[in-house]
Order: structure tokens, then C-alpha cells, then sequence
């Protein structure tokens, strides 16, 4: 395996840490504000604008997180794309 | 610069040994990750010359082998190791000391511990296979060698071999295992009693640990049992000489077992063994009920005060090694 594969591997497993981590801190933000929501949404006249913020809130978790991911994998295909024409440089 | 010089300056080669270790490290824990995504970071099994992989054809064998004999011993390392597990002190290892003594040629292999050990185990049969293809003498005997996970790996080919019928099984009369946990580690499955127990809590936060402790590799969970094939079930009650065994101690060699102990105390030495594998798992029990193993009692040697690590270079390991290695098989 040639050392420019091992930076491509490199540079995937970050993009599948940074993937995975997102993923996850995605679903712990998302489960750690649904208690204190629920219990808000149990109180009578605030119940129906938390349930509103809270929509807001996960939509707008889920949105910073797609964004990261998205910017990930455009990052993540830049670099493979780049030690890729080094690699052919490198041969040429 | 260019980014071709920006990627020479770094100097792979140079960063050497400690690159090559933390390698091994992350194929233990993710290895079968790395391979199932094609990852450039998987190690691919190999037989290994000077810390390269060794290219399976003749003018590579015969630059790396100068003075090949007809008999081979191939060293297979353990969980999250390269070759250099091996190395003694004063750079020698049990595969250059048998050369010098025994006139055994040493091939070392190395692969990506985090492998189903059944893959790795396939893997190495086929190796083994293509071997004397490229082997610039005929091949008399293979000695396999094989230290903690590398035994299984062993036991692993051995018996894909059987079932492939590979020629190379022939050509082996006995098999050294040191420190291998034939039935399991109770560490690996202590980690995935804690690991059912976090996801059990219903905390994000203790979830999210439990996932990070799922992530470790098939090796090291197959580690947990000695699953060493596919429709290997779970941990079997089955003795390992018994031929209802999924992946049995094959009868048509002599098996040879190494276990290290790190406490004097008979009790203490039986549970926690080398402080990885207890003694009844290195020595697949034979040091608990001898008759379940049918191994002759010489076959098994406990290194007092010895822990794990120890067992993959020292003299006295070697001398013992030598002993059977000399031994009519």
C-alpha cells in the first residue's frame, strides 16, 4: 500500500470520526432537551409554545449537524481528490 | 513546495516503527472498519521482510530469504501487534534464534488484528498455500508459531485448510501456541457485559459511551470467545479435542501450549494467568481437567511470573520452544 493510499485512509477515517461524532452529538443534543421540553410541554399555556420551540430547537440541531456533515464530505473529496493528483504528479 | 514534496518531507519511511506500531494499534481497534471501507490504513496479511510486506513472488523470496531451508517456522503475532512483538533486547526473536540453532527458516506475518479472526484465519491458509509456489526450496515442514491472537489465527487456517483442502496442511506436524486464549478472554467479555449495561441506561450520555465501546473491531470481540470460524457459535462446552469442536485442535499434529502466570499463588495463577489470558485459557484447560484436552502433559508449559507480553520474547520461552521444535513431532 503506498503512503499516499495511507493518507487517503487518513483523511477517510477522520471524515467517518467526524461523521460518526456528529451523528451522535446530533442524537444526545436531541434527547438531552426532549425532558425539560416534555415537562414544559405539560404545563398549561406554555405547553403549546414550547412545543413550537421545540421544533425549532430540533430542526435547527438537525440543520447545524447536516451542515457539518455536508461540509465534511466536500472537504473530505477535496483532500482524496488532492493526494490524488499528487499521487499522479508523483508517478509522472 | 509541492504537495508531493509537502508529502515526502514527512517522511514516512522515517517515522518508522512508531507509525508501523500505532498502525497495528488502530487495525486492532477498527480493523474491520478500515476493511470493509477500503481503507488505505488496513493492513493486508503479508509475510513481512525488514518491516515491508514481502511481494508473494520468487525474486522477492529469493532477495528476502538468501539462505532458504526446507524447513519454515512462521510467527504469527497477537491482537494490536506488528513483528516487532518478536524482538528481544538484543534483536534477536525466537524466529532468528531458531534459524541459527535449528536451521528453521523464520517467515513472519503480519495482518490487521481487528479482522474476523476467521478472515485472517482464511487469509493466512491462502498465503500459506501460494507459498511454495514462490519459495525458492521444496518446503519439508511449516512450524506455525503464533502468540495470543496469532495462535488463533493459527487454529483459524488450520482448519480452513481442512475444509479447502489445502497442501500446505500436510507439511505440518506441530504447532506452537503462546499465550493464546483458546477459550476466550474474560476481559473482552467483561468490556461487553459493561458496554450492555451502559446502553441499558437510559442516559444519552452513558448511550453514547456504550456506542464507543461498540466500536471496537469483530477481532476483538471474537477474542471475547475464540469464535475462530464463521458458524462458530458461542463460547462451546465442547473440549477442543473433541471433534464436535467447531474449530477443534486438529489431530493430525502435535499442539504445543505456552501460558504465563503472573502470581506464585496456585488460585491467583489459575484466574487471572499472564493478566490477559487466565491459565485455563491459554492452556485450553488442560491446567483444570487435563483429560479434556488429551494433550500429553509435556506439550503444555506455565511460565510462573511471567506476564503476556514477556511471553512473546524471552530466552526462556525460546529454549522451550526449541525443545519441541527438536522434538520427533
Amino acid at each position: 500500500m503506498s503512503r499516499f493510499a495511507k493518507w487517503r485512509g487518513a483523511a477517510a477515517l477522520v471524515r467517518d470520526a467526524v461523521e460518526h461524532g456528529s451523528r451522535s452529538v446530533q442524537r444526545i443534543q436531541i434527547e438531552s432537551a426532549r425532558r425539560p421540553f416534555a415537562i414544559l410541554e405539560l404545563i398549561p399555556g406554555v405547553a403549546e409554545p414550547t412545543r413550537v420551540v421545540h421544533g425549532v430547537h430540533d430542526a435547527s440541531v438537525t440543520a447545524v449537524h447536516e451542515i457539518i456533515r455536508g461540509v465534511n464530505v466536500v472537504v473530505g473529496k477535496a483532500v482524496d481528490f488532492a493526494l490524488r493528483e499528487a499521487e499522479k504528479m508523483k508517478d509522472d | 513546495m509541492s504537495l508531493t514534496e509537502a508529502c515526502e518531507g514527512l517522511r514516512w519511511g522515517a517515522v518508522g516503527q512508531k507509525l508501523e506500531q500505532s498502525l497495528a494499534i488502530l487495525n486492532g481497534v477498527l480493523g474491520d472498519h478500515l476493511a470493509r471501507t477500503g481503507n488505505g490504513l488496513a493492513t493486508a496479511l503479508s509475510f513481512v521482510h525488514e518491516g515491508a510486506a514481502l511481494a508473494m513472488e520468487s525474486p522477492a523470496f529469493a532477495r528476502a530469504v538468501p539462505s532458504p531451508r526446507p524447513k519454515l517456522a512462521v510467527l504469527v503475532h497477537g491482537l494490536m501487534c506488528t513483528e516487532r512483538v518478536w524482538k528481544m533486547p538484543d534483536g534477536s526473536d525466537y524466529g532468528s534464534l531458531l534459524e541459527r540453532d535449528l536451521a528453521v527458516t523464520p517467515l513472519y506475518v503480519r495482518y490487521n488484528s481487528g479482522r474476523a479472526i476467521a478472515e485472517n484465519g482464511a487469509a493466512l491458509s491462502d498465503l500459506l498455500e501460494a507459498l511454495a509456489d514462490v519459495y525458492p526450496v521444496a518446503i519439508d515442514e511449516i512450524i506455525p508459531i503464533g502468540f495470543s491472537m496469532g495462535g488463533l489465527v493459527i487454529r483459524s487456517a488450520c482448519n480452513a485448510a481442512k475444509k479447502r483442502g489445502h497442501t500446505w496442511l500436510s507439511r505440518v506436524t506441530r504447532a506452537i501456541y503462546i499465550g493464546t486464549p483458546h477459550l476466550g478472554s474474560p476481559l473482552e467479555r467483561a468490556g461487553r457485559f459493561l458496554v450492555r449495561t451502559l446502553r441499558n441506561v437510559p442516559d444519552p450520555y452513558t448511550r453514547l459511551i456504550a456506542d464507543i465501546g461498540d466500536l471496537r473491531s469483530l477481532g476483538l470481540r471474537n477474542l471475547g470467545d475464540g469464535h475462530l470460524w464463521h458458524d462458530d457459535g458461542p463460547a462451546s462446552a465442547v473440549p477442543l479435542s473433541d471433534r464436535r469442536h467447531p474449530v477443534p485442535l486438529l489431530p493430525e499434529m502435535s499442539h504445543y501450549l505456552i501460558a504465563g502466570a503472573l502470581a506464585t499463588e496456585p488460585r491467583l495463577a489459575f484466574w487471572f494467568g499472564d493478566a490477559l489470558v487466565p491459565l485455563s485459557s491459554a492452556t485450553a484447560g488442560a491446567c483444570a481437567e487435563v483429560a479434556s484436552v488429551a494433550l500429553p502433559p509435556d506439550h503444555v508449559k506455565i511460565f510462573h511470573a511471567f506476564a503476556h507480553m514477556r511471553l512473546a520474547r524471552d530466552p526462556a520461552v525460546y529454549a522451550q520452544i526449541r525443545g519441541w521444535c527438536e522434538a520427533r513431532s
